[in-house]
């Protein structure tokens, strides 16, 4: 049994490199296909809630919602998107480790990121973190679980239909 | 003040813009009547308080040592330093740390540093101002600035008994607030949430991609209304309407609840519950079927507690909010959630694009231009003239413009400050 933790940071880190660069070019599809069929998605209203079940969250989409969210962006009728947002974002600050909840050889990823959005001329930055629970299907390295946390709880957000 | 900013059909569009005028509104529609701070629950403890405003002034709603409800002004009566930087939490005392004066939690100054460089009398009015008037109506706290206002129950009128059905939708189940609330702001005046709120006529547009979505998922094109059919609005006075659909409305809700993460493990059972039970309040997951606004700044839509928060003349917080069932069980809250996390919050599929329209509109009203805003779909030629403020309430389709013709009218009569004014003037 190979080191999955030692032999891996670099697989991850190019897995979260292409996850950014598949949603900075809006290739939303392709993106999907990084997710497992079980995918959990979310984003929390307080970066610190440690169950998404109870906590009012800004997104909680399973694999279905998820695929809702991307037809809705894609069908033109999203108006918050249209014109859509261009972003460009940074993931740095990679920590690898085992996941504590999953099976045996699942990773979990944490990064920082840095995105600029610009839409009709004006620009937001957000930052926050990321934590990524990956998997092992076969070969590939698929992302179960996507948590993305916000620096603050109880501040105002700006509306958005891109995804973080 | 601008002549003739609303005439029964339209509105002066500089409404939206005149800084003036939004001035006046502070003042005038929201200082001198009773507006919205809170529920009860937010509250529920000695100490227990939540930063609030009115209007634009910041204020705090305090459950007291006495366990009353106080709605203290955030603002330390030495200096004007706001005592409280967080948006809830609990304490026996509020400290200003710039001179470290102490106030407890009906306003009072327990504590001044180095008291005896000041008179007696020189203290004796400096506190936190509690507000004159805060009473509850079903856990839901209003408080004025106004001494002279009625009473909360005159001053909802008919809007009570809809408030009722809200409350009651659980049947004899206590709501609460979640802790947390989705908040966005968006660059444009108060009043653009304010109609949007009962708007029966925008969603098969602005939310065109979510009935899309719930086409795809349920099999069923359930559009939210049609031209005429389905649905009621009534101006229920005082600035209060509601969008009614309880009466055409529950199928379509109801078929949602199938796209909801955990439904079907629900409509398995639920512990400690008999299936009739459960089946109850999973139907009332979507909540009572109508949309109250109580004006001028809280919104009742499905089971949600919507806020409304003018910043700026251009400038509006939105803070939303689910209300659950106060004993659980979990498994009901957590779909109640899930439900609201659908349509509503910054990444929701529909209330983003409302903000999107309320940005366009300001983008349009640039120029200044003196253009009116239309309000006179669903007019009939046999009502009488407005502003008689004497009429039973008045009803009308789904998709008329009544509910915001309600709106306009009571804030013309606020406005224009006339001695017929339900509230009065401040004195």
């Amino acid at each position: 049994v190979i080191d999955l933790i030692s032999h891996n940071p670099r697989m991850v880190g190019e897995l979260l490199s292409n996850e950014a660069h598949l949603l900075d070019i809006a290739e939303y599809p392709e993106w999907l296909s990084l997710y497992t069929a079980d995918a959990e998605y979310w984003m929390p209203v307080d970066p610190g809630a440690a169950d998404p079940a109870d906590s009012l969250n800004i997104i909680l989409d399973d694999r279905s919602r998820l695929e809702d969210r991307v037809a809705r962006l894609l069908s033109g009728s999203a108006h918050i998107e249209s014109p859509p947002s261009v972003t460009r974002r940074i993931v740095s600050s990679l920590v690898v480790d085992r996941c504590a909840h999953g099976h045996g050889s699942d990773l979990e990823a944490r990064s920082v990121f840095i995105l600029v959005q610009s839409r009709l001329g004006q620009q937001s930055i957000i930052a926050g973190d990321y934590r990524h629970c990956l998997r092992w299907e076969g070969e590939s390295l698929r992302i179960r679980r996507k948590r993305v946390s916000l620096l603050e709880r109880n501040v105002p957000v700006q509306p958005f239909g891109y995804l973080l | 003040m601008t002549p003739v900013s609303f005439d029964g059909r339209s509105l002066d569009s500089s409404c939206y813009q005149d800084q003036a005028l939004f001035d006046l509104e502070m003042e005038r529609v929201f200082r001198a009547s009773w507006v919205y701070v809170g529920h009860e629950t937010d509250v529920g403890q000695v100490g227990d308080f939540a930063t609030v405003e009115i209007g634009t002034t910041p204020c705090i709603l305090v459950r007291a040592d006495d366990g009353s409800l106080q709605v203290l002004r955030n603002r330390c009566p030495h200096r004007g330093t706001t005592v409280c930087q967080v948006p809830n939490g609990n304490v026996k005392r509020f400290r200003c740390q710039y001179h470290g004066w102490t106030f407890d939690t009906r306003g009072r100054t327990v504590g001044v540093t180095f008291p005896e460089a000041y008179s007696q009398e020189a203290l004796s009015a400096k506190n936190l101002m509690p507000l004159p008037k805060v009473e509850s109506y079903r856990g839901f706290v209003f408080a004025s600035f106004n001494p002279m206002v009625p009473s909360l129950s005159d001053h909802l009128g008919p809007a009570a008994g809809y408030l009722d059905r809200y409350v009651d939708h659980c049947g004899q189940r206590a709501l609460r607030t979640t802790p947390d609330a989705h908040m966005s702001t968006y660059p444009g005046n108060w009043k653009l949430q304010m109609e949007n709120g009962v708007d029966g006529y925008h969603a098969n547009f602005t939310h065109a991609s979510f009935f899309d979505i719930m086409a795809k998922r349920t099999g069923k094109r359930s559009r939210y209304i049609t031209a005429s059919g389905g649905g009621e609005t009534f101006d229920l006075g005082n600035g209060h309407v509601v969008l009614d659909q309880s009466q055409v409305a529950s199928s379509a809700l109801l078929d949602r609840l199938m796209t909801l993460p955990g439904y079907a493990d629900a409509q398995k059972g639920v512990d400690g519950l008999d299936s009739p039970e459960v089946n109850r309040l999973l139907a009332a997951i979507p909540g009572p079927g109508f949309n109250l606004a109580i004006y001028p700044n809280l919104q009742l839509i499905g089971i949600q507690v919507r806020e409304i928060v003018p910043l700026s003349v251009t400038s509006t917080l939105v803070r939303v909010r689910p209300l659950l069932l106060a004993e659980g069980p979990a498994v009901i809250n957590r779909l109640r959630l899930r439900y609201h996390e659908m349509f509503y919050g910054p990444a929701g599929f529909g209330q983003p694009d409302d903000f999107e329209m309320f940005a366009r509109i300001s983008a349009g009203l640039a120029g200044n231009c003196r253009d009116r805003t239309w309000f006179d779909r669903g007019v009939k030629e046999s009502n009488p003239a407005p502003d008689d403020g004497i009429r039973p309430p008045e009803k009308g389709q789904l998709t008329d413009e009544l509910p915001q013709r309600g709106q306009y009218r009571e804030w013309l009569r606020r406005m224009s400050n006339s001695p017929a004014t339900e509230d009065g003037a401040m004195a």
